[in-house]
């Protein structure tokens, strides 16, 4: 060590260097033009490409998009694990399917989905109160299990055979029911939801749930609630998830116990890892990319979930960031080239 | 002592199990005033320092912060009443900038970390409170870098940086020089003077191995050995207590 030495004289960390999840920062508004570009874009060119039942197919992968950014308010952003996310979701679409003949607009429909799973999510973070972990996740499984069962049992659920005959609804004169107008509902919900979560991130709240994912004791003795912000995590990923299911009750205009089984907890956790849980769009990524996928692979093969399994074996292995994560390897190989 | 202390911590128990860490101790603080808290390993020191920042709930005893009871408040609690503290080994937010770690300590102090609708970073106030303890550490330079990837000397600083960006009514740090090259130790002892030149109302609790810091920052010392305060005096006054030559330097290897 020599006396000279001194680590602020040396350059600061050149950006090729940054882990992914560090992202340049904009202003706030341009980053929410930038979405509500990118969510405009989508909304009229997917419906030129895709038509019928390939738009059905679609619509159903952004309702499942919204389900997953939903998850990875838990999963990425805060850093808490979660196996019973079905739950909230089912939770969502009984809500629709039980006020259906009560409730004209979709849009009322779709809100009292998002409120009745998030107070669901709220009392249930409440309770489980000081549990984390490896423990938290356990519950929420149970939790999930229990949720489940109670559809079969409770007489107003109709068991098995759940609740029929869901309509879409009208909205602005326009009849739901036909799917290139569901297609543009479940686009304009969906990209509200997304403009709450980009708005969320880069709150107080969600720097904060960063520190409490990075290094809770550290938050903790820097004044931060560790309990609410895990508790507020929770309960808008309980919303996000509400909201989905919603969608989905509307879309498939049926909801049986099949929505929250515990497979999709499962699943939309794959959905996140794909994709990529430090990217913000990457659980929506992962979410469009399973469901076209598996929805083809059912078709043709016997086994699909060991192609889905193998398929997140490759990810893990090779993008263990997600795939969206390939766009900052991808950068930094173009400047290493480039230099 | 004249002032009323701002801390003051009473027949302080805290056992793990059976093991007996900290056994009863006493220990009045004077506002400004500068206490350190030396040992040999395994004396309690670290578990001592703990429970007064509220990582661990005392076992028995009591502690007293400007005169209310916060025997039994949390560490977060603790910090949104000015009561800061630093880390052995340095915890940072990893995936976040140096200034982000900064002002989350920032807006935590201000009571606003759950606040969901505003952008994070956009006080004013924050920003400069971030932007001049950068400065005073400097730490300006690696505003933009990604916490996680900082040197040790840097990773130190930081932590310091958080602290003080909270503006604490009572400092504690522990160990603020351990693992740090000569040259940073220096340089942390230099800034922690300047500070507490500068923020004359802060308190500073200090845990420390290293007697340079010791020095050339206490107003007191205190001694622990076996979780019991064996010596307790000035500077000086602690270094030339037989109890200390038996204690701490002799059995130091």
């Amino acid at each position: 060590m020599t006396a000279q030495q001194n680590s602020t004289v040396v350059a600061p960390p050149e950006p090729t260097r940054s882990p992914v999840g560090i992202e340049r920062r904009r202003h706030p508004i341009v980053e929410l033009a930038k979405i509500l570009v990118t969510c405009l874009v989508i909304a009229f060119a997917v419906p030129t490409v895709v038509h019928d039942a390939n738009l059905f197919l679609v619509t159903t992968a952004v309702i499942y998009a919204v389900f997953a950014m939903g998850t990875n308010v838990l999963f990425g952003w805060t850093g808490i694990s979660s196996f019973g996310q079905a739950a909230f979701f089912g939770t969502g679409a009984y809500a629709v399917g039980l006020t259906k003949d009560h409730i004209e607009s979709p849009i009322l429909a779709v809100l009292v989905a998002g409120l009745a799973a998030g107070v669901m999510a709220l009392l249930f973070a409440a309770l489980a109160g000081r549990i984390t972990g490896v423990e938290f996740a356990m519950l929420t499984l149970i939790f999930g299990q229990i949720l489940w069962m109670l559809t079969f049992r409770m007489d107003a659920l109709h068991g098995e055979n759940g609740i029929p005959a869901i309509s879409r609804g009208e909205l602005f004169g326009q009849n739901l029911f036909l799917d290139d107008k569901f297609w543009w509902f479940a686009v304009i919900v969906a990209t509200v939801v997304v403009l709450g979560l980009a708005h969320i991130r880069r709150s107080s709240l969600g720097a904060s749930m960063n520190a409490v994912r990075d290094d809770p004791l550290r938050a903790a003795a820097l004044g931060i609630d560790v309990r609410l912000v895990r508790a507020l995590a929770f309960t808008i990923a309980g919303v996000v998830a509400g909201v989905a299911g919603g969608l989905m009750a509307q879309q498939q205009g049926l909801v049986t116990p099949e929505i929250l089984v515990w497979a999709l907890s499962g699943e939309v956790i794959v959905m996140c890892l794909i994709g990529g849980m430090r990217t913000f769009w990457g659980p929506a990524v992962g979410a469009v990319i399973l469901t076209v996928v598996e929805h083809y692979l059912f078709d043709k093969l016997a086994s699909p979930d060991f192609f889905v399994g193998l398929a997140l074996l490759v990810v893990v292995l090779l993008a263990p960031g997600g795939l969206l994560s390939l766009t900052t390897v991808f950068r930094r190989v173009r400047r290493r080239v480039a230099r | 002592m004249s002032d009323q202390p701002i801390l003051r911590v009473s027949a302080l128990e805290k056992s793990f199990g059976s093991v007996h860490a900290v056994r009863g101790v006493d220990l009045d603080v004077a506002p400004a005033e500068c206490v350190s808290i030396i040992g040999p390993n395994g004396a309690g020191k670290s578990t001592f320092f703990g429970t007064v920042a509220g990582e661990h709930r005392p076992t028995a005893g009591s502690i007293e912060y400007a005169g209310r009871d916060v025997t039994s408040w949390s560490a977060a609690r603790l910090a949104r009443h000015g009561v800061s503290r630093t880390f052995q080994v340095a915890r940072l937010f990893g995936s976040r900038t140096v200034e982000d770690n900064l002002m989350v300590a920032r807006v935590a102090a201000d009571r606003r970390s759950v606040r969901a609708w505003n952008v994070f970073g956009r006080s004013s106030r924050g920003r400069t409170q971030v932007q001049d303890v950068m400065e005073e550490l400097d730490l300006a330079a690696l505003a933009q870098a990604p916490a996680g990837v900082l040197a040790q000397g840097d990773r130190k600083r930081l932590e310091l940086a958080m602290a003080l960006v909270q503006d604490p009514t009572v400092l504690l740090l522990d160990e603020p020089t351990a693992g740090m090259s000569l040259d940073d130790t220096e340089r942390t002892i230099r800034t922690l003077a300047r500070i507490r030149s500068e923020h004359r109302r802060m308190t500073i609790i200090l845990t420390a191995h290293d007697m340079d810091v010791v020095f050339a920052l206490s107003d007191r010392v205190v001694l622990m050995g076996q979780g019991k305060v064996v010596v307790h005096g000035t500077p000086e006054e602690v270094e030339n207590a037989p109890e200390t030559r038996e204690l701490y330097l002799g059995v130091k290897s």
